[in-house]
C-alpha cells in the first residue's frame, strides 16, 4: 500500500517559495498558528488526488476562479504552482502544476501513466483527508444520503442493479404464466376432445388406444402406435368436397379456442393497463420537472466540460455569461439531482408501457392466427370478421391511448373508459358452435366423414395440450431456478451489508469509547433501512443512558458528534482505504477538551501505528501532548509551519537542513545572516542535548519555553556536566562557548551582529567539536538517561558504543 | 478490518462464482447468466431475451 515519500509544494495557496517535506514514508506532526498555511499542505495533496480542494469551491475566496485560487497571490503570472509528490512505488511520483497561458490557468501533470491515472482513480473514493468542517458531514446527513455515500465507497450500487436485473426476470416470468393461463387453455382443449372423442383422454397411451378404437371400422392394416401415425392415417382420408367441411369444423373450433384464449389476455391487459395508468397520473402532477429531462444530456455535458476543466474562465459554456464556475458546476449537479427521482418514475412508466404493448402484440398474434386462416373470409362467417374488426379497433385504441405524450396531453383514458365489450366474445363463440352443429349434421351418417372429423378436431387439440404443457413446464422451470437464484442473491447481499455494518459499527464503537469511556452513549450501531425488500437508507443508533436512540445529533453535543465524525472517519480508513496507507488530520480537535484531545492521540498511536499519519494543528496544548507522545519514535517527523512575506508558509529548518546550509555558506565564503543560522543551529543542538541527559531548566509556560537561548542552556549545561566524573571533558569547550561573541542575549539576533566568515568558521568548528562530544557518529544518536548502564554507571548512545562514566 | 469488508464487485464475483452450487437451478439458465455477467452484459433487456431463447430451445428440442 502506498505511503508518501517526499512532498515539495512550491507557489501553491499559502506557500511562495517552497515547502518541502522530506518524510521517507515517516508520518508528520506539524504546528502551525492559524494563518501560517499549514492547511496548504492538504490543500496541496487534496488537488493532486481530486482535481479541486472542497473547501474552497463555496468560500468567498473562491470567487475569482477555481484554479486561479490556487495559485499563490504573490508569485508571478510566469512562475508555476506546483505539488511534487514521490511516493513507496516510484513509477507514481508525480508533478502537478499550474501555470498561467494568456491570464488563463493551465494544468500539467507530470505523470500520465496508465498506472498513475489508474490509482489516482481509485484513490478518489478512498477517506484521506479530514479537516475539522467535514467532521460531522457523515452524521447530519439524511438516511438516504448515508447509503449513498456508504453504497458509493464499496460499490454497493452494483450490486443493487443486479439484483434489480434478478428479481425483474423473476417477475416477467411469473407475469407471463399468469398472462398465458395455462390451466384454462388446457382444460378448454381438453373439452375439446371430450366432445369429439366422448372420452376424458389423460395420456398419449389412451389417446393412441382410443384413435385405433374409433379407426377400427375402416379395416386399415396397420393400428396406430404413436402420434405420428395418427398424421398419416389424416392422409389416407380422400380430399373430397365433403372433407371441407371437417377443414371448416377445425377452424371454427380453433376460433372457439382463440377466443376463450382472448378473454384471459384482454383481462390481462387491463390490468397492465390499470398500472400505465397510475404510473402516468403519478408523473403528469410533476410535469414541469418532467419536462427538464430533456435537458439531461445538455447539463451532463455541460457538467464534463466544466469538471474537465476544458474551459477555466468563471463564465458558462453555453451562454458565455460571467459565472462562478465552481457555483455553475454545485448548481447543475443539484439540477441533476433533482432529475434523479423523476428519471426513475419515467423509467418506470416506460417499463409498464413496453408491458401494455407486448401484452397488444400478443393478441395482434391471436388474431392475425384467426385472420389468416382461408374460411375467414368465407360468405358465411361475417361474424368472425365483425369481431376482428372490433377486437382490431380496440387494440388502436389502445395504442392510441400508449402514444399520448405525457408533456403535451398529460391525459389517458381511466381503464373504465377502454373497457372491451366481452359480450363479443361470447356471440363470437356462440356463433362458432353454432356454425359447428350445422357441419356437423351434415357428415352423420357418413361413416369415413365422422372418423375423419373426430380424428382431426381431437389431434388438434391433442396437439395444442402437449405445446401448452411444455410450455408451462419450461417457465415454471424458468420461474422456479431465478426465485432460488434471486433469493440466494438477496441473502448474499444480506448477509455481506450486514457482515460489513458490524463490522463497522463494531469499530466506530471501538474507537468512540476509547476517546470517551464511561460515558452513557454505547453500542453505536449502523442499522439499514428496508422498504419492499428494497435498501432505502443508513441510521446511527446508539444506547443513551441505557436507552435505544437515533439520530445522534438529536441527544449529542457539537464536541461528542465531533468524536463520533473522527470515529467513522477512522473506521471508514480501515475499511474502504485499499491503495493508500496514509491519511490527513487538518486542525480537528478544536472542540476537544484537553482529556478528550489526549484521547485521541492516545487512539492514534495504539490503533494506526502502520499508517502515516499527518496531523496538523494549531492548538499548542495539544501539539506538545503529541510531540511527547512521538519524541524519539522514529517512525515520526515534527515541525513547525510558519509564515513571512518573502517564503510564505514554509517548515522550520531542521538541524540537518541547518547543518547543509551552514557548510554550503563556508565553502562559498557567503557570511550573509551566517551568523543567526549558526546561532539556531546551536539552540536546537543544546536544546537537544538538555532533553537526553536531562538539563533542567527554570520552568516558563510553552511559548516562551521556545524562546530558550544558548546561554541559559549552556550555563545549566555546565552545571549538569560538572557534577560528572568526565566533567573535565566538557568543561573547555563549553566554557569556550559562553565567552563566545556569538552567546549573548536576545538582542544579538538583530541584523546588528555581523561576524566575519573567519569568526564563523572557527565558531562553527566549536558548535560540531561540542556536538561531537555528546552525539556518536556512527548510530547519529546523543547520549541519553534512558540509555543508562546501572551496572557500569555510564551514560550512552542508543547503540551503546559510545559513553561516558556518568552520575544519574 | 481490510479482509473482512468485501467490495461490491468483489460480492458480485464471489456470487456469480458458485451459482452453478445452488442447489435446484437448472444448469443451463445459471451458466447462461454467469456468462452474461461475466461479459458484462446481464441486464434486463439481455436476461429478458436469453430467457425467450432459452424457452423456445427447449420447447423446439424435446417436443
Amino acid at each position: 500500500m502506498i505511503k508518501i515519500k517526499s512532498l515539495c509544494i512550491k507557489g501553491f495557496r499559502g506557500v511562495k517559495k517552497e515547502l518541502s517535506l522530506e518524510l521517507n514514508f515517516k508520518s508528520a506532526l506539524l504546528f502551525g498558528d492559524n494563518g501560517s498555511g499549514k492547511s496548504s499542505i492538504t490543500d496541496a495533496i487534496e488537488w493532486l488526488y481530486k482535481d479541486s480542494v472542497r473547501h474552497l469551491s463555496s468560500d468567498e475566496i473562491d470567487r475569482k476562479g477555481g484554479l486561479t485560487a490556487l495559485r499563490n497571490i504573490f508569485i508571478a503570472d510566469i512562475e508555476k504552482s506546483s505539488v511534487e509528490i514521490s511516493f513507496t512505488d516510484g513509477s507514481l511520483d508525480s508533478q502537478k502544476s499550474i501555470s498561467l497561458k494568456k491570464s488563463n490557468p493551465e494544468v500539467e501533470n507530470s505523470n500520465n501513466s496508465d498506472a498513475f491515472v489508474e490509482y489516482i482513480e481509485s484513490s478518489k473514493n478512498e477517506n484521506l483527508i479530514l479537516r475539522y468542517r467535514d467532521l460531522t458531514d457523515f452524521v447530519l446527513s439524511t438516511k438516504k444520503e448515508k447509503l449513498d455515500s456508504l453504497s458509493k465507497v464499496i460499490g454497493f450500487a452494483d450490486v443493487s442493479n443486479i439484483r434489480g436485473v434478478l428479481k425483474k426476470a423473476v417477475n416477467e416470468v411469473k407475469s407471463s404464466l399468469k398472462s398465458k393461463n395455462y390451466d384454462n387453455e388446457i382444460s378448454q382443449r381438453e373439452g375439446q376432445i371430450m366432445t369429439s372423442l366422448n372420452e376424458r383422454v389423460v395420456s398419449e397411451e389412451q389417446y393412441v388406444n382410443k384413435i385405433n378404437e374409433i379407426i377400427k371400422p375402416l379395416g386399415l392394416e396397420k393400428d396406430v402406435t404413436k402420434l405420428e401415425d395418427i398424421d398419416n392415417i389424416l392422409s389416407l382420408f380422400k380430399k373430397s368436397d365433403d372433407s371441407v367441411v371437417i377443414e371448416q369444423r377445425a377452424y371454427y373450433s380453433d376460433v372457439i379456442s382463440k377466443i376463450n384464449d382472448l378473454q384471459n389476455r384482454i383481462n390481462n391487459l387491463l390490468d397492465l393497463y390499470e398500472k400505465y395508468y397510475q404510473s402516468f397520473q403519478k408523473i403528469v402532477q410533476d410535469v414541469e420537472t418532467l419536462k427538464k429531462i430533456a435537458l439531461n444530456k445538455l447539463w451532463t455535458e455541460g457538467l464534463n466540460v466544466l469538471k474537465g476543466s476544458i474551459i477555466e474562465k468563471d463564465e458558462c459554456p453555453l451562454c458565455f455569461q460571467k459565472k462562478d464556475r465552481e457555483e455553475l458546476i454545485k448548481e447543475i449537479e443539484l439540477r441533476l439531482k433533482t432529475l434523479e427521482s423523476i428519471k426513475k418514475e419515467k423509467s418506470q412508466l416506460d417499463e409498464t408501457k413496453k408491458s401494455v404493448e407486448d401484452a397488444l402484440d400478443e393478441i395482434k398474434n391471436v388474431i392475425v392466427g384467426v385472420q389468416t386462416n382461408k374460411y375467414f373470409s368465407s360468405k358465411g362467417n361475417q361474424d368472425i370478421r365483425d369481431f376482428v374488426k372490433s377486437i382490431t379497433e380496440y387494440i388502436s385504441s389502445i395504442s392510441q391511448e400508449l402514444g399520448v405524450d405525457i408533456l403535451k396531453e398529460q391525459r389517458i383514458k381511466t381503464r373504465d373508459k377502454i373497457i372491451f365489450d366481452m359480450a363479443k366474445l361470447n356471440e363470437t363463440s356462440v356463433f362458432c358452435q353454432k356454425r359447428n352443429e350445422v357441419l356437423l349434421s351434415q357428415i352423420k351418417g357418413s361413416k369415413i366423414l365422422e372418423i375423419q372429423d373426430k380424428i382431426t378436431l381431437s389431434r388438434q387439440a391433442y396437439h395444442d395440450i402437449k405445446r401448452l404443457k411444455k410450455e408451462k413446464e419450461v417457465l415454471e422451470k424458468q420461474k422456479s431456478s431465478l426465485e432460488i437464484i434471486y433469493n440466494a442473491f438477496v441473502q448474499k447481499q444480506k448477509e455481506e451489508l450486514e457482515a460489513f455494518i458490524n463490522v463497522f459499527s463494531k469499530e466506530i464503537d471501538e474507537y468512540y469509547q476509547y476517546m470517551h469511556p464511561g460515558e452513557k452513549m454505547e453500542n453505536i450501531e449502523i442499522k439499514i433501512t428496508e422498504k419492499e425488500d428494497e435498501l432505502t437508507g443508513i441510521t446511527l443508533e446508539f444506547q443513551f443512558f441505557d436507552k435505544s436512540v437515533s439520530p445522534p445529533q438529536k441527544y449529542l453535543s457539537e464536541s461528542h458528534l465531533n468524536s463520533l465524525g473522527i470515529a467513522l472517519f477512522l473506521t471508514s480508513v480501515k475499511a474502504f482505504n485499499k491503495e493508500n496507507h496514509f491519511f490527513i488530520l487538518d486542525d480537528i480537535i478544536s472542540s476537544f477538551d484537553l482529556n478528550h484531545r489526549k484521547r485521541l492521540s492516545d487512539l492514534l498511536m495504539e490503533k494506526f501505528l502502520d499508517y502515516q499519519i499527518f496531523v496538523m494543528t494549531h492548538e499548542r496544548n495539544w501539539f506538545d501532548y503529541m510531540k511527547n507522545l512521538v519524541r524519539g519514535k522514529v517512525d515520526w517527523i515534527i515541525n513547525v509551519v510558519n509564515w513571512n512575506e518573502s517564503k510564505g508558509a514554509h517548515l522550520n529548518e531542521t538541524l540537518v537542513d541547518l547543518k547543509r546550509i551552514i557548510e554550503q555558506r563556508l565553502i562559498d565564503n557567503d557570511k550573509t545572516g551566517l551568523g543567526n543560522i549558526i546561532r539556531i543551529y546551536l539552540e536546537g543542538l543544546l536544546k537537544e542535548i538538555s532533553e537526553e541527559i536531562e538539563v533542567y531548566v527554570k520552568y516558563r509556560s510553552n511559548e516562551i519555553n521556545e524562546d530558550r537561548m544558548s546561554n541559559e542552556l549552556l550555563s545549566e549545561l555546565k552545571s549538569k556536566t560538572n557534577k560528572q566524573p568526565c566533567k573535565d571533558i566538557f568543561g573547555p569547550i563549553i566554557d569556550k562557548m559562553i565567552s563566545s561573541v556569538f552567546i549573548g542575549n536576545k538582542d544579538s539576533h538583530d541584523s546588528s551582529f555581523d561576524p566575519s566568515i573567519g569568526e564563523c568558521r572557527a565558531f562553527w568548528q566549536d558548535v560540531l567539536e561540542l556536538e561531537k562530544l555528546f552525539r556518536h557518529d556512527v548510530c547519529n544518536t546523543i547520549i541519553s538517561t534512558k540509555y543508562y548502564d546501572k551496572v557500569e554507571k555510564k551514560i550512552r548512545c542508543k547503540c551503546g558504543n559510545f559513553s561516558y562514566d556518568w552520575k544519574n | 478490518m481490510d479482509k473482512r469488508v468485501k467490495s461490491g464487485k468483489e460480492i458480485l464475483d464471489d456470487f456469480f462464482n458458485n451459482i452453478l452450487a445452488i442447489p435446484n437451478v437448472e444448469e443451463k439458465l445459471a451458466s447462461q447468466i454467469k456468462k452474461m455477467y461475466e461479459e458484462g452484459k446481464l441486464t434486463n433487456i439481455n436476461l429478458s431475451n436469453k430467457l425467450t431463447s432459452l424457452k423456445e430451445e427447449e420447447i423446439n428440442d424435446k417436443n
